[in-house]
């Protein structure tokens, strides 16, 4: 049993092109690991992996015990058109993952949803509808869900994707606030930012490279002029 | 009217045929509007019209032809688009104009004089059954049992089906259900609207609702409502007026939500001048 999160020898294609080659490395417990690298490089591949949306081809990911899973997906995948307040989004956390008939929730799953909401300072817009919520709050509804299912590994998918500075400021302060007891692992695109936030980096272009230091990959990336920072 | 209710079964079969398909209309009607499943599902009640054919070729009951090929469709849309080879609208088009040409073909076999068609294309609940109404209902309970058995499991995955299976949740479970139950509520809703008019019946009452609350629970339940009234205003319409009533239903069900629309973005901005008054 690892201590982290372990990559083995994964592998993950699409038919014949493969996204993830061989991949063996960890993402570190109880920190913030970013993941960049070029659009197609395999980092959403590689969080698909780990929240269980695929499965690999090849090799196999372990994790720490006790190990679960929050997964905060990008806003473009759901509809949030959806009538549901900020409150019943982030009690949907608190739901197992059975299928159980005539399932109600019970006064701790409100607790642990009240709790969340508070987490991410979203108290005071408990029965907003999400249709009428800033993206920033939006994004920290979908965190708060995950916190409220007891997840210790958080998985957020470009969550600073279309947020203003100060949006995304707030963002990572909270996640900071976090990550004493959560593994966060965040896939963006904004590097500058993120790498200022991230305890440690990976940089993802087909093969993954590992950075115990995100300055050094930025340094790398502004001498190479990969990226605009 | 109300007369007429008390004096003729098949007013009273109206009315109860109303506020079944009004049922279905806000279970089923919320799942396909959040799944975006709207367009699949005018090509499953399309697609039926290949068994209600097929129903009078082979003489047994044409209902029970359509909810075969419904089901059938819904099914092969489901499993086939989900590789991703071909993609899901591709095969609803192909779905929708094979069953109406089926249809077509099996009832210009079927010996004898043609049947009059129109009451499933267009519906007709002036002509609802005792047996119709028998598996209207069985139909229904089905529907609302399942989805009050399952409804925060459904909520979970009409939100956001990702999340769902992040958790490891059976989302092909849901899925399978959702595809079972979409073809069982059409095949109600065709007999008050018909074939053509299902998907304005599955979608208006549900805007309509969405437009009012936030809450799933309470868009289900004020869509039922919406769409009960809807329908017997449509069937009034269509008793006095004596035009058919799945016409009557859509006709006036798109006013109704042109003036809710209307009412709601005027409610939104006197909010809006009121709070900037304020400022």
């Amino acid at each position: 049993m690892t201590d982290n999160i372990s990559y083995k020898d994964v592998r993950y294609c699409y038919g014949d092109v493969c996204a993830v080659h061989e991949a063996t490395f960890e993402f570190p417990k109880n920190a913030i690991t970013a993941l960049i690298g070029p659009n197609g490089g395999g980092k959403s591949t590689l969080v698909k992996l780990l929240v269980g949306l695929l499965k690999p081809g090849h090799g196999h990911i372990e994790k720490f015990e006790g190990a679960t899973i929050g997964y905060v997906p990008q806003v473009t995948t759901f509809d949030s058109s959806f009538p549901a307040t900020i409150f019943d989004l982030v009690l949907m956390g608190t739901k197992d993952n059975k299928i159980t008939p005539f399932k109600r929730y019970s006064k701790r799953d409100k607790e642990k949803a009240c709790e969340a909401i508070k987490r991410l300072s979203l108290n005071g817009l408990e029965g907003r509808s999400i249709n009428q919520l800033s993206l920033g709050q939006l994004k920290r509804g979908l965190i708060a869900r995950a916190i409220a299912s007891g997840a210790n590994i958080l998985v957020l998918d470009e969550p600073d994707e279309s947020l203003d500075i100060e949006a995304s400021k707030n963002l990572y302060e909270i996640l900071k606030t976090l990550k004493d007891d959560t593994t966060i692992i965040i896939v963006s695109h904004h590097v500058a930012e993120i790498l200022d936030v991230a305890d440690y980096a990976l940089y993802v272009m087909e093969h993954v490279k590992f950075y115990n230091e995100p300055k050094q990959l930025q340094e790398i990336l502004l001498k190479d002029g990969i990226f605009a920072l | 009217m109300i007369q007429a209710i008390f004096q003729y079964t098949f007013m009273q079969n109206a009315i109860l045929a109303a506020l079944l398909a009004s049922i279905v209309a806000g279970v089923i009607g919320t799942i396909v509007m959040e799944k975006k499943l709207v367009s699949m599902s005018g090509g499953i009640a399309h697609a039926s019209f290949g068994g209600i054919g097929f129903g009078y070729l082979l003489n047994f009951e044409p209902i029970w032809g359509g909810l075969f090929f419904a089901i059938g469709s819904s099914l092969l849309i489901s499993r086939i688009t989900k590789n991703g080879k071909i993609k899901a609208d591709t095969l609803t088009g192909i779905l929708w104009s094979f069953g109406m040409a089926l249809g077509i073909l099996f009832i210009s076999l079927t010996p004898g004089y043609m049947p009059d068609m129109t009451s499933y294309l267009f519906g007709d609940i002036l002509s609802v059954s005792n047996s119709s109404i028998l598996y209207m209902s069985i139909f229904t309970i089905i529907i609302v049992l399942l989805f009050i058995m399952f409804f925060h499991s459904f909520m979970m995955y009409l939100f956001d089906e990702d999340y769902a299976r992040s958790t490891g949740m059976n989302v092909t479970l849901l899925e399978y259900l959702v595809y079972i139950m979409i073809p069982l509520g059409i095949i109600v809703l065709i007999k008050i609207v018909g074939i053509i008019l299902t998907i304005a019946l599955m979608t208006i009452p549900v805007s309509i609702a969405k437009m009012l609350f936030n809450s799933l629970k309470k868009v289900v339940i004020s869509a039922v409502i919406i769409s009960t009234f809807l329908c017997i205003v449509g069937i009034m319409i269509s008793y006095y007026v004596n035009i058919p009533s799945g016409a009557c239903i859509i006709i006036f069900s798109t006013f109704v939500y042109f003036i809710t629309w209307l009412f709601t973005i005027g409610l939104k901005r006197s909010r809006h001048s009121h709070k900037k008054h304020h400022e």
